[in-house]
């Protein structure tokens, strides 16, 4: 495995690049734009990530033991870029993966070899599920149960706004461990099969149309301590660890998208002044994205740990997304308001999904408390 | 250059900026340095001229390099606000060449042209910012002088030239900042400085953000061959340096407000380097104008 070239991020990309043009007419099956179900649209996209992860390429910036080729985390950057170069729809597996997987891979051995091959094949999903009805950014005042019982753990609560939820078969849960004043000192990570008795899940229909979360409810869920993500009480640590990734790769996945999206409001073609100030203004936001997530991206593979830096990543990414789907407002107005058929329903299930992004991952005005806080010296606000 | 030896070089470039030799880059000795390590220069110097609010013929300089004129050339500037003007006019900065036997012409894509002294008009120019505007310049007959450079070189030229802005944007921002930074600290108002405040603190961590993404973008127009890259790099620290100065503004209050506050030549500064070679909002228009003839959104940076 070490002499394998594809290993070096240029030789990767050449590579990829042309198995793309051989395979074109196969993948034109997921290109842009696609609206609808989130389930149906969500199964359609696992035909690609089987592909690509037999063909080897999605494979490569995974650890051997966790059924990778070995290599930088980068060339999964190299991966998402180019796919959207092609026009090829990134499936949203891939979103959850780059956010749940580096945390299992390197804090849950025994998980990372049996159950990450499968979520990188698209043979098992997984989603994310942190908040709570009444856990929103406060992600210390979280409330579902992690009780330890003699074979184990028994897991009880109700978790929320869990992405992708309804096309997954198991979930990456952090729960209560320590007191119910324990704060963020009693958490600690658990993975859990949605398929084990007592865990019971429901659709959340969004402003989208689509069932965008789920909520899960878990009554009294038996949970084996191979399933304990990092160390019991460490969940804080686990969530924060987590929490980086999804600034980094997430947000480049998202830049890879929103690039992707320019290329077609541009062959769509371009009139006049207006609308050559609404494509530069996007084009500006995403470039602002991609430039410090691409040094996220970087760091992270090096093992550096990026902190409360990333604030700054989740605000550019925020603005990126609300300022493309604003901008392709101008340039399609009548494809959003009046448009039936699949641009326009891409095009508005975008633009609202686009309102979320300041509000999930930690609300952008709890980024912005971050970095006046941690980044520009202003202390700690007043009543706190 | 490691990075106690880029540390130093900012310390020294500081120094001779607001001190009061009357040749801090010569001191400095630009010339070996651009020639050797152009980016460490255009970087170091730029930042600092922004910061400190110098007014040295930097971007002269930078300009007449990528030309390919020396000498006795004087450097005349797109106009701000209308850099796409073929002419007839510019402006020359102050701190720069005095209006001399040639002028070299730049206009926006086209090419360069040497003008002869006697086909040209000057006005003294104050404008927003005395301190950086020297003279307006307009021709009515162009008289050609000499050799004219080579093609190429007025886009080299507009590409130079708005990189090292945009380092000089991101020293204004970055400067402005610290003032509105230090201000909401000191400044206490029902008991609580301003600082405790989320509204004033989230103003500022928007400009943080802006500054940060101008900051990238200037590397990646470094490292990036597409002339693309540049653009970008000056178009988000003008938009970082607006933020800045209209946060200061805002948040400095009645004393920011004043003649004597320190933070209205920030604002000057900004404005004035956001409109030369394309203000802004104007190159959010040519950005998307080059994207649609490209038919894509290029990936910058890998």
């Amino acid at each position: 495995m070490a002499d394998d070239p594809l290993l070096d991020a240029g030789p990767y990309r050449e590579g990829l690049r042309r198995w793309i043009a051989e395979e074109g007419p196969v993948l034109q099956g997921w290109s842009l734009p696609r609206s609808g179900s989130m389930v149906e649209g969500y199964r359609h996209d696992l035909g690609l990530v089987r592909l690509l992860a037999a063909a080897g390429w999605s494979r490569y910036g995974w650890a051997p033991e966790a059924g990778g080729r070995g290599g930088s985390a980068e060339l999964r950057a190299v991966l998402y870029d180019e796919l959207a170069i092609a026009g090829i729809r990134l499936p949203e597996l891939y979103l959850v993966l780059e956010t749940l997987g580096p945390l299992v891979q390197a804090q849950a051995p025994v998980l990372a070899a049996t159950e990450l091959p499968a979520f990188i094949s698209g043979e098992r999903s997984w989603c994310q599920a942190f908040s709570e009805p009444e856990t929103g950014s406060d992600l210390a005042s979280l409330r579902t149960r992690l009780a330890s019982s003699d074979q184990g753990w028994r897991l009880t609560g109700h978790k929320m706004w869990c992405s992708f939820g309804a096309a997954t078969e198991a979930a990456v849960v952090l729960a209560r461990t320590g007191t119910p004043e324990s704060r963020h000192r009693g958490l600690t990570m658990v993975w859990v099969d949605l398929r084990t008795p007592g865990c019971d899940l429901r659709p959340i229909r969004a402003e989208t149309g689509r069932d965008e979360f789920a909520e899960i409810f878990f009554d009294d869920v038996a949970v084996g301590n191979d399933a304990i993500i990092g160390a019991v009480d460490g969940g804080w640590a686990a969530a924060m660890y987590l929490l980086q990734f999804e600034r980094g790769m997430y947000a480049w996945q998202r830049q890879a998208y929103l690039h992707g999206l320019l290329d077609v409001a541009v062959a769509a073609g371009v009139d006049g002044p207006g609308e050559e100030r609404a494509v530069g203004d996007a084009y500006l936001a995403v470039c602002a994205l991609r430039n410090k997530c691409r040094g996220t991206v970087a760091a992270l593979a090096a093992g550096e740990t990026t902190g409360p830096r990333t604030s700054v990543d989740k605000v550019l990414l925020a603005t990126a997304e609300q300022t493309v789907f604003d901008r392709l407002e101008l340039l399609a107005r009548d494809a959003l308001l009046t448009g039936d058929g699949q641009r326009g329903k891409a095009l508005r299930e975008g633009w609202f999904f686009s309102r979320a992004a300041s509000i999930y991952g930690g609300a952008i005005e709890v980024q912005r408390d971050i970095i006046a806080q941690h980044l520009l010296g202003l202390g700690a606000v007043r009543g706190r | 250059m490691d990075a106690d030896e880029r540390e130093m070089l900012v310390a020294s470039v500081h120094q001779l900026l607001t001190g009061t030799r009357p040749d801090p880059l010569g001191d400095l000795g630009w010339d070996e340095l651009f020639a050797a390590e152009p980016a460490v220069a255009v970087t170091t110097v730029f930042e600092e001229k922004g910061r400190t609010l110098a007014t040295i013929d930097s971007l002269d300089r930078v300009v007449a390099s990528a030309v390919g004129v020396a000498g006795d050339v004087t450097i005349v500037h797109p106009v701000p606000g209308d850099h796409r003007s073929p002419g007839p006019a510019g402006v020359v900065l102050a701190g720069g060449r005095r209006p001399s036997s040639t002028t070299a012409w730049l206009s926006s894509g086209g090419p360069v042209r040497l003008i002869a002294e006697e086909a040209v008009a000057w006005y003294p120019c104050q404008g927003i910012d005395a301190d950086l505007l020297g003279w307006q310049v307009t021709v009515d007959e162009p008289v050609e002088a000499g050799v004219p450079p080579n093609p190429t070189t007025g886009p080299a030229a507009i590409v130079a030239a708005r990189r090292a802005l945009a380092h000089e944007l991101v020293g204004v921002a970055e400067a402005t900042q610290n003032l509105a930074l230090r201000h909401v600290l000191e400044r206490t108002q029902f008991g609580h400085p301003l600082a405790a405040l989320q509204s004033v603190r989230h103003r500022l961590a928007d400009v943080h953000v802006a500054i940060e993404a101008a900051r990238t973008a200037t590397a990646v127009a470094w490292a990036e061959p597409d002339d693309l890259a540049a653009t970008v790099a000056k178009a988000l620290a003008g938009r970082a340096a607006r933020a800045a100065t209209a946060a200061g503004q805002q948040l400095c209050g009645a004393i920011g407000f004043t003649w004597d506050h320190p933070l209205h030549r920030y604002v000057r500064r900004a404005l004035a380097l956001d409109g030369l070679y394309g203000a802004s909002d104007e190159l959010a228009g040519e950005i998307g104008a080059l994207l649609a003839e490209r038919g894509h959104a290029p990936r910058l940076g890998r």
